[in-house]
């Protein structure tokens, strides 16, 4: 993976000097909140309910067990003893003091992390694939090119105030699990008749107020074009998007009213200009250069840790149905990448101790090279372990409480922090997650039910991706009383759908019997081997419909 | 990095709204002695493109940044081509200083730097293959 130079620290370096020296000024009164305001959303630190909130960027969700150690240690030193992995691949500390923020930075720079531009109106971390690198249906791998895209918009002078937060996601894979066509910038790479590698670019998706399917702005980018045609984007975004409504001001706004086709002359005619300076795009020297980073490591590890018989033997259906939803395929023949679930029955999901986070670090060593991946579905990934060190490495996360066997079940619910944390929020989302894993809480159950993603967000700003759950869950405020409104059909893979709401809104206390209604609709009358997501779309909206609100 | 503050507005100034999206520079922008970009708000980031814009077509007049423009970010005004800050309220000198003087190292080509972080690392390498020093 990606490792600093001597000018990435050096910038970084500076960055702490200046934000030390601006959260100086803040404490002794120099600047007002108002004034310090922008300037520590430029870092990540927004102030929540209760206390400031430390968003660390982990790009393209890439990292190590030195940088997860590192967590810990912030965890505990500054904080409540817990992170929270979030949906877009980056982890948040929840309880920091401001007069702390600047060590803590300085902690965070000694392992080559920080905090830069995880908040505020620019361009934020890049997210990607988990299993890039790594996933069987992989084109090429998308982390050099979102390594690049993390330098070039790193402090980027002219897009440092959008009219509106800007996320890019780039995979390199056929099934996309980084849910490019939400993103105010989708990058697929794909290669082209003359087997050339380029990218495919979506531009205008998102979720929020408005979810929208965003739309091919061009079918093959060459790739050594990337930072002219994203500069071309982002500076016609930047001069012609909404400033006056901030509910207006994304992207996908500007793209919808335009239409596709006419942002697109705008912007192919900028790129013109762009590629005809000539000082955008990487010289290929310097690609070279970052591409060296991502060098596939070569596969002769296994790990041979001991394994436990008797509790093997006692538990191995527990263990076959871990692996049955836990387990991915991997490029390599006898390794697999393995999904570490952050959902246990009953949890906070994306919550990790710090205790965990040490020992999920000793894990990673001994069985994943080291490397961690982070999930916009708020789970983690170990990318490469031996097929023959499943068994072990199972039993090691199950001592820890991190073999939950639910990825991809129904128990693996998104949920934004809501009402519990957020200043935004018009409802609780964490509870309301609680109750359902608890509900769906046994493991035949599940099973059972088979896929399906539950997306729980407490307020219309849609950051637990409520829209593209296949049940979506929107906490509203109804004169004063949390509301949860239900919605069925979403999905944010390649055959990305939008939710549609099902019908009125129902109570913190019926909630969970309206999702177990659902469900149980779905069971009667699903086909053989159908998802839920598939008889939805045989079935449409009626049945369930019929089911909950007809009796009453 | 620099950028001149000015005290006074020169004579003769152009004054350019942030809403003209100046996808066609006309012969009258680029005759001028001096142009103003207004920020209405700091957060309104539209004259920084502008500014990109009009000096990639060969504007080479002073180009001055006015409205509520923020010491904090006096570098950002430099690298996308100001040449000079209109504060029409208070503004910090020192900081404004160490804003310019503190990152010398930047991941984008702009109007001050040369070159990028990109190929400093070329150059650096480069150098070394030629003092014999071998790749490192």
């Amino acid at each position: 993976m990606y490792q600093y130079d001597a000018y990435d620290h050096k910038i970084l370096e500076k960055r702490i000097e200046e934000f030390r020296d601006q959260v100086n000024r803040r404490l002794s009164g120099e600047l007002s909140e108002e004034e310090f305001k922008p300037l520590r959303l430029m870092n990540g630190v927004y102030l929540q309910l209760h206390a400031y909130m430390l968003r660390v960027a982990i790009p393209y969700g890439t990292f190590t067990s030195t940088q997860l150690r590192k967590f810990a240690h912030i965890a505990r030193k500054y904080d409540r003893g817990y992170g929270h992995f979030t949906t877009r691949q980056n982890i948040q500390f929840n309880w920091p003091k401001l007069v702390d923020i600047p060590d803590i930075l300085e902690e965070l720079a000694s392992v080559e992390m920080h905090a830069i531009q995880t908040s505020g109106n620019c361009i934020r971390n890049t997210t990607s694939d988990q299993l890039a690198g790594v996933a069987v249906d992989e084109v090429a791998d998308p982390r050099p090119y979102a390594e690049i895209i993390r330098q070039w918009s790193t402090f980027h002078p002219e897009f440092a105030y959008l009219p509106r937060k800007f996320k890019i996601a780039i995979t390199g894979a056929s099934h996309d699990r980084a849910a490019i066509n939400f993103h105010d910038i989708g990058l697929e790479m794909v290669k082209n008749d003359a087997g050339k590698i380029g990218f495919k670019v979506i531009v205008g998706g998102g979720l929020g107020r408005t979810p929208i399917i965003g739309s091919v702005i061009r079918e093959f980018l060459p790739e050594r074009h990337l930072l002219s045609y994203l500069e071309a984007i982002m500076r016609a975004y930047n001069l012609d998007g909404h400033r006056d409504n901030k509910y207006k001001a994304r992207i996908k706004i500007l793209v919808k009213e335009n239409g596709i086709d006419a942002y697109r002359d705008t912007v192919e005619k900028e790129w013109e200009a762009i590629k005809h300076e000539g000082n955008t795009d990487l010289p290929e020297a310097a690609q070279q250069l970052i591409f060296n980073h991502f060098t596939p490591p070569t596969y002769t590890h296994r790990a041979r840790h001991k394994i436990d018989f008797e509790d093997f033997f006692k538990n191995q259906q527990e263990y076959a149905h871990w692996l049955s939803n836990s387990r991915h395929d991997h490029k390599v023949e006898g390794y697999a990448a393995v999904t570490i679930s952050l959902k246990p029955v009953g949890g906070i999901p994306g919550d990790i101790s710090a205790d965990q986070m040490d020992k999920l670090a000793d894990l990673a060593d001994v069985f994943s090279l080291g490397e961690i991946r982070s999930t916009h579905e708020q789970n983690l990934v170990f990318a490469h372990v031996h097929e023959d060190d499943l068994p072990a490495l199972w039993q090691e996360l199950d001592k820890i409480g991190l073999a939950t066997p639910n990825h991809g079940l129904i128990s693996d619910i998104i949920a934004c922090p809501g009402l519990d944390y957020c200043a935004l929020a018009n409802a609780r989302s964490i509870p309301v997650a609680q109750q359902i894993s608890e509900r769906f809480g046994s493991d035949e159950r599940a099973k059972e039910i088979g896929e399906l993603k539950i997306k729980i967000s407490g307020c219309i700003n849609a950051c637990a991706h409520h829209h593209v759950g296949h049940i979506g869950i929107l906490g509203v405020d109804k004169k004063g009383v949390e509301s949860y409104q239900l919605l069925l059909g979403g999905n944010a893979d390649e055959n990305a759908s939008v939710g549609k709401i099902l019908g009125p809104g129902f109570s913190e206390d019926e909630i969970v019997d309206a999702v177990e209604t659902v469900v149980d609709t779905y069971l009667a009358l699903r086909e053989d081997g159908e998802s839920f997501l598939d008889a939805y779309k045989r079935l449409g909206a009626e049945p369930f419909k019929g089911a909950l609100y007809d009796a009453n | 990095m620099q950028i001149e503050i000015l005290e006074n507005l020169p004579a003769e100034t152009l004054h350019i709204a942030n809403s003209d999206s100046l996808e066609k520079i006309c012969d009258g922008y680029l005759g001028s002695n001096a142009i103003v970009l207004n920020f209405p708000t700091f957060t309104d980031g539209r004259a920084f493109s502008q500014a990109r814009r009009l000096r990639r077509s060969g504007f080479k007049g002073e180009l001055i940044a006015s409205g509520d423009i923020r010491s904090d970010q006096a570098r950002f005004y430099a690298q996308v081509g100001f040449s000079a800050l209109y504060f029409t309220h208070g503004y910090n000198k020192k900081v404004i200083e160490s804003n310019l003087n503190r990152y010398t190292d930047t991941y984008q080509n702009s109007a001050f730097t040369e070159s990028t972080v990109f190929d400093r690392r070329i150059a650096k390498i480069e150098a070394a293959r030629l003092s014999g020093g071998g790749a490192f």
